[in-house]
């Protein structure tokens, strides 16, 4: 069994910036222009109200920039088929963009005397517990929904667990800056430490792919797994394989690493979720493992454990539509997405 | 003194058809041949597991800030990864 120990250091998320990245970018500036809209709110504002506050600004951004507004709404109704209406549709945008800004209330909040107490619930505990009796550790596949980076960390030591999380070295403040912005030496060493120095508390340790991409990160995870300990990773599309899976309709690449690393050490790949309960409360889920059908060679094998995690995933996201933070990263395939367009 | 690199790639070859022995099974094995996400399609554990199959064969010891992507572009840039360790 792995606990907390009483002081474990991590590693900044920022580090290996090396000086041929350009130093400071439009995004670093619109990102330090948000902080300081936002910080006043997070430590003044009822915690109660953010979602009002978050509602409102996401309202205005969407409002203010109505060509970005139509993209995400066409991507949404080819997701989602012709049922919702417009109205629905817009809200949805509204709801995603506003669970963005909440996020960064979030850690903001961290900074002040106190910090941010959400009510957590820790749901499948049994299941990592009966992962680290058989001796050989858990890889927690933490899902890509709003809140999801800074509860499941919260909610796990809060359960008394030493998580390692491995981590992309980080570009920015954002909770989706690794897949929309250019890394910039700013936005690796101090927009993104102001979220990782947050996050950190919870962890036993980072670990960190390096902006080089050398791989000794892989040997550190093995090195905790064979110690029969727990590795988080949010599951998304940074590898070196990505394997396309089946997602309403479209598709959606995952990185093989982690289910192969599974496979090979023995450990098992328990998918994590977060769902928002209320305004400031929320239930971490630790689901069954993901194991592949018997007898399928290596690649196959991790095909299968992604398909499984797919139609998994795709449940939760039709159950909370708007807390999860992948839509417009989704492939609508043309044929599909052109016959629910006519629909 | 070192193997040839024609005997550096025959060995190898058999490591990678040890490793993934339908992927890397079908095909021959060449120097051009892609490796880490294209050709066989290995990834970021599998190129681990292939150092440290080479770290057996050869008797290496690879540290890991030596462990770039960049060998593992084509089975000849990991044979030359390979070859400079030996050398």
């Amino acid at each position: 069994m792995s606990t907390m120990p009483p002081s474990a250091p991590a590693t900044a998320a920022g580090a290996g910036a090396p000086r041929t990245d350009p130093g400071l970018s439009v995004s670093d500036v619109s990102e330090l222009i948000a902080i300081s809209v936002l910080a006043p709110i997070s430590w003044l504002l009822p915690q109660r109200l953010w979602g009002l506050a978050g509602d409102a600004l996401a309202f205005a951004i969407a409002a203010l920039r109505p060509d970005v507004t139509r993209r995400r709404m066409k991507r949404l109704r080819e997701a989602l088929g012709p049922g919702p209406s417009g109205r629905a549709l817009f809200a949805l945008r509204v709801r995603i963009m506003s669970a963005y800004m909440e996020e960064r209330l979030q850690i903001l909040r961290g900074y002040r005397p106190g910090g941010w107490r959400p009510h957590l619930r820790l749901t499948g505990r049994e299941q990592l517990d009966a992962a680290l009796a058989r001796g050989h550790g858990a890889l927690l596949m933490v899902s890509p929904f709003s809140h999801a980076d800074l509860v499941s960390k919260m909610a796990l030591r809060e359960a008394g667990l030493a998580v390692s999380h491995l981590s992309t070295y980080s570009r920015g403040f954002s909770p989706n800056s690794c897949h929309v912005w250019r890394p910039t030496r700013f936005g690796m060493n101090v927009l993104s430490r102001l979220r990782t120095r947050i996050e950190d508390r919870y962890l036993g340790d980072r670990i960190v792919v390096p902006r080089s991409g050398q791989l000794g990160y892989l040997r550190q995870m093995e090195q905790r797994l064979r110690d029969n300990g727990i590795v988080s990773f949010r599951a998304g599309d940074r590898g070196h394989r990505a394997i396309p899976v089946r997602l309403f309709g479209g598709r959606l690449e995952f990185a093989s690493g982690a289910p192969n690393l599974a496979l090979s050490s023995g450990a098992a790949l328990l998918p994590v979720f977060v769902v928002r309960l209320g305004s400031n409360a929320f239930e971490v889920v630790v689901e069954p493992p993901l194991e592949p059908a018997a007898g399928l060679e290596r690649h196959a094998a991790v095909d299968d454990v992604l398909g499984r995690y797919a139609a998994l995933l795709e449940s939760y996201i039709r159950r909370h539509p708007n807390q999860w933070s992948g839509w417009y990263r989704l492939e609508m395939e043309p044929r599909a997405a052109e016959g629910e367009a006519a629909g | 003194m070192s193997p040839a690199r024609d005997e550096v790639l025959r060995r190898v070859a058999a490591l990678l058809r040890d490793l993934l022995p339908t992927a890397a099974g079908a095909g021959a094995l060449e120097e051009g041949t892609g490796l880490l996400g294209h050709g066989i399609g290995i990834d970021s554990v599998e190129a681990l597991q292939l150092v440290a199959a080479a770290e057996k064969e050869f008797g290496l010891t690879v540290p890991d800030e030596d462990l770039f992507p960049e060998h593992f572009e084509t089975v000849g840039t990991f044979v030359t990864f390979v070859e400079r360790r030996l050398g």
